[in-house]
């Protein structure tokens, strides 16, 4: 003898079929929606400052050189600073001695045993391989 | 006789009952996706770039038909610009995100492609960190999200006041 499903779960079975084959059919669409954006922009760098003209003392046959900070427009002061010496008589550069020699990352230095003469400074800023504008020469600074 | 109530089980007003649901829910079902924006717009895969039109896919993404789940249904764009960097220099990148279609979408990801500033200051002194989360962007409306680009410590000195472009791609789903 056959039993026969009652007709409330056979609407039940049909709910549960109809569930099965439409989300089947329907999460696929639903999944496939995206969108792509896309756009244009560009990345500015900046310029290396120029530094700013030292000013120089003489004690014995130690010079010292002080100079103004160097900045990037949005206030950053340039990592250091590159010193060099010249004669103030016909402008040769001479190699500078310890104290100011190098990559500087003050603002002032002190140079030692620097020969007799009439000697004029300029800095220049630096920042890793970059580098700024010379400052205009101190005024010359004499050492007996 | 082969019977098909018969097989399942089903007496006739069973076989109706199971009959009028499968007809009834499967009535809803299409009713309820022709309805969705998500269908209606499947016409729309041609990508706007910022500031002019293209046909091209974005970045990362694809038009490709036999991969549905990538494919591009609509357009957002994606718009920000940077300066001040220098060798060893990271700073913050407002992109902004513009919705142009009614309903909500969810960018899930943002790449950065950078172009050479010049021959003699290449893509390779600039990164660009990706975005990758859930940036919700409402229906004609627009939001922001914040990348860094930094500039290597070894760019030369020919890279001092140099641009570089930056080109945009980003993938993005229905909210």
């Amino acid at each position: 003898m056959t039993r026969r499903i009652p007709a409330r779960l056979g609407l039940l079975l049909g709910l549960c079929l109809a569930l099965t084959l439409g989300l089947t059919l329907a999460l696929p669409v639903l999944a496939a929606w995206g969108a792509g954006g896309s756009g244009r922009g560009s990345a500015l760098a900046y310029t290396m400052p120029t530094g700013g003209q030292p000013s120089v003392g003489a004690s014995g046959s130690s010079v010292s050189v002080r100079w103004p900070a160097a900045t990037f427009p949005d206030g950053h002061s340039v990592a250091g600073y590159v010193i060099r010496r010249f004669n103030a008589v016909n402008g040769t550069e001479a190699t500078v001695g310890a104290g100011c020699s190098g990559v500087l990352t003050t603002t002032t230095c002190t140079e030692l045993n620097v020969p007799a003469g009439s000697w004029i400074y300029t800095d220049t800023p630096v920042q890793d391989n970059w580098t700024g504008g010379q400052s205009l020469a101190s005024t010359a600074v004499t050492v007996q | 006789m082969f019977s098909f109530s018969g097989a399942l089980g089903l007496g006739r007003r069973g076989l109706r009952a199971t009959l009028f649901g499968l007809v009834a829910f499967l009535s809803v079902l299409t009713v309820g996706l022709g309805a969705s924006p998500a269908v209606q717009r499947t016409d729309q895969i041609v990508l706007v770039g910022y500031g002019s039109s293209s046909s091209a896919p974005a970045l990362g993404a694809t038009s490709s038909p036999a991969a549905p789940q990538t494919q591009t249904n609509g357009s957002f764009t994606i718009a920000g610009s940077v300066a001040g960097l220098y060798p060893g220099h990271t700073v913050p990148m407002v992109l902004i995100v513009t919705n142009p279609k009614s309903f909500s979408i969810v960018v899930t990801s943002i790449t950065t492609t950078v172009g050479d500033a010049s021959a003699a200051c290449p893509a390779s002194n600039l990164s660009v960190t990706a975005f990758s989360g859930q940036l919700l962007v409402p229906g004609l409306g627009s939001a922001n999200t914040t990348v860094q680009v930094g500039m290597a410590q070894s760019a030369t000195d020919t890279c001092q006041g140099a641009t570089f472009p930056l080109v945009y791609g980003g993938l993005a789903s229905k909210s």
